[in-house]
């Protein structure tokens, strides 16, 4: 019951009290909108400034995202690579943490014993803690050459998509696994305990009732774990991509937009206020379109 | 039951557990990449390195320094120069402390780690008591209005913006702030500590917002019985008996954004730094910041250094996250009888 109802003697109006009560929800409601505004203000600010970049270079949006000439030096900024890079570094990545993220989301909220699954998904929450950085000094130092003893140096260039991709799909499975078992564990009850009264087995309900009802939710996870890695710089930065390049070769280079910022973002001026725009706008509406397949659940995270 | 269909149960059945085994080996999988991670590093921290004129020139991993000694000789034997090759351990004291070593420029881990620590402390600096008011405002509200609502949703999406993007924004920020009253550049510890505040705030609020909302409902009703008001609830019950789990969330959320990297890398981290920083506006490095740079460039010994200060971060995240997830087993079981 929502305590408003036991509320039924209005507080005593005393006044200090009163004038309490009444600061006091200024108070918070002055912090809250300090936070909003600050967040708010930050992502103005960097429209601004995009918005000053486009006009200044004489660009349109669309001119940029799907030019593909880059040459800043003479003032061309067609970024269509480095868009095109990023969507191909992250595609593979999440196609790479699907099946990972299925098996262990299917793993803690089925097949997990009860009393260790809280252990589990603890172990789950310290895995996904470990830092960006770890996994692309671990591409550099292992998956690159490995790949290159494998195909041979010619045909794995030095800073290849697929190492990048490898990575990152280990590194946003925590993530994708969590948003699984979340889905996965919506809708326990009724319809489940009545195929197991009716003799289904765990793999029968599981592959003809719990997936298929998921599947919003699942769909959901997927559009958001694909942001999240669209969004990563470091473990992109450090495996791959010098410099915008098309290639149809799997295992060639290619610069994201995100690696590109990480390693020359600091001082390439103002383009970075615009790659960061289109990031942001692309991972709102990716974010939004996902909370609302997922019927407006939203899933907060400390990272 | 007919017994025609026994067949047809074995095979669901075999089915079943067939599917049940491959999960549960599957799920050894990320274990495993985890422990092969941590094996690659501590390979590239230790290891052999041909040292001509103070300058080092090559460096050998552990494994191949020993299952290919007489490779590595060989290689040693090219090189030329007055060469003195040693066998060292990476993660040494010396190391951490930061000492230098020989004539390079300063590779200990000193000055990345109190930097690291010293942003964190200036975000929470800025954030925490922030996102505690927020917090709450948000938990306060007698029943989800608009603006609650809207807050939480605003909220959540900055929670799981990519990071790069506050960085980008506070660069923005922090040039039109310079427009304004004239300073020049963002590579200061002020600057990201900032940063770390921005970044801090949506995390740290949802966070704070959900231990408040998970306080035993034996509490708030016995306040309101015995005529309290509501913020009088919130304040004097909630909060306090919220306050450890907030803590544990806290600590929590630090062990996460120790290794951020990626917006303090765009805000213009320096590449050389002195010493510990002492004031906001020294130059800032972070520990994560520290082995990136090795990687990118790897002459030298910088792979080695990159593997042993890798080493080095992942435990101190591991600890912190261990520390924190016991601490909140102890408080929520001292809090079982309260419910």
């Amino acid at each position: 019951m929502h305590p408003r109802k036991f509320i039924a003697l209005k507080s005593t109006a005393m006044p200090g009290r009163v004038i309490r009560g009444r600061l006091l929800r200024l108070w918070m409601r002055l912090a809250a909108g300090t936070s909003f505004f600050l967040l708010a203000g930050m992502v103005v600010v960097l429209t601004g400034e995009s918005v000053r970049f486009f006009r200044t270079e004489s660009i349109s949006p669309a001119g940029f995202v799907f030019g593909g000439l880059w040459h800043p030096e003479s003032g061309r900024y067609g970024a269509g690579l480095f868009f095109l890079a990023s969507l191909r570094i992250s595609g593979l990545a999440t196609l790479f943490s699907l099946p990972g993220s299925l098996v262990l989301g299917l793993f803690l909220s089925d097949y997990a014993p009860a009393e260790s699954r809280r252990r589990y998904s603890l172990i789950l929450d310290t895995l996904s803690s470990v830092p960006a950085v770890i996994y692309g000094l671990f591409a550099l130092m292992f998956v690159t050459p490995v790949l290159h003893q494998m195909f041979g140096i010619h045909l794995v260039q030095p800073d290849t998509i697929v190492s990048a991709s490898l990575m990152l799909g280990v590194f946003i499975t925590p993530y994708g696994t969590r948003l699984v078992t979340e889905s996965l564990t919506r809708n326990r009850s009724d319809l489940r305990t009545a195929a197991m009264a009716l003799g289904a087995t765990r793999f029968e309900t599981i592959s003809r009732l719990v997936l298929p009802e998921a599947l919003p939710g699942l769909a959901s996870a997927l559009l958001l774990v694909f942001s999240r890695a669209l969004g990563e710089s470091v473990i992109v930065g450090m495996a791959s991509g010098y410099g915008p390049r098309l290639t149809t070769n799997l295992l060639g280079g290619g610069e994201s937009v995100t690696g590109y910022l990480l390693k020359f973002g600091a001082n390439a001026g103002e383009v970075v206020f615009a790659f960061g725009s289109i990031l942001f706008a692309v991972t709102l509406g990716l974010n939004v379109l996902g909370d609302h397949l997922a019927h407006g659940r939203f899933v907060e995270e400390l990272r | 039951m007919n017994s025609s269909s026994s067949s047809v149960t074995s095979r669901r059945r075999r089915i079943d557990s067939v599917f049940e085994r491959g999960i549960k080996i599957s799920v050894m999988a990320p274990v495993i990449l985890m422990a092969f991670m941590i094996l690659t590093l501590l390979n590239w921290s230790m290891g052999t390195v041909a040292v001509v004129d103070g300058r080092i020139m090559r460096q050998w991993p552990l494994v191949p320094s020993v299952m290919r000694a007489a490779d590595v000789r060989e290689e040693i034997a090219e090189i030329e120069g007055d060469i003195s090759t040693s066998f060292r351990f990476g993660l040494t004291p010396g190391f951490i402390m930061g000492k230098p070593f020989s004539s390079s420029r300063d590779t200990g881990l000193r000055a990345p780690f109190w930097g690291s620590v010293w942003i964190i402390a200036l975000g929470l600096v800025l954030s925490f008591p922030l996102s505690l008011t927020t917090a709450l405002w948000l938990n306060s509200a007698r029943e989800p209005s608009q603006i609650t609502r809207f807050l939480r949703v605003v909220l959540g999406l900055f929670a799981r913006m990519p990071h790069i993007i506050f960085g980008i924004g506070a660069m923005a920020v922090f040039a039109r702030v310079n427009d304004f009253t004239g300073g020049s550049g963002s590579g200061t510890l002020g600057h990201a500590g900032l940063l770390m505040g921005l970044i801090m705030i949506p995390k740290l609020t949802l966070m704070m917002e959900r231990e408040l909302s998970g306080t035993p409902e034996s509490i708030k009703y016995a306040s309101f019985a015995l005529g309290a008001s509501w913020q009088s609830v919130v304040f004097r019950q909630v909060l306090p008996s919220s306050m450890e789990l907030i803590l544990v969330g806290t600590l929590r959320l630090i062990g996460a954004l120790f290794g951020l990297a990626s917006p303090f890398i765009i805000l213009g981290a320096a590449s050389t730094v002195a010493g510990v920083p002492i004031s906001l506006h020294n130059p800032f490095l972070t520990l994560p910041i520290r082995i990136f740079q090795w990687a990118l460039y790897p002459e030298g010994m910088n792979r080695s250094l990159a593997a042993s200060a890798a080493l080095f971060m992942v435990m101190v995240i591991l600890l912190i996250d261990v520390l924190s997830q016991t601490w909140r087993k102890r408080v929520l079981r001292r809090r079982e009888g309260l419910r």
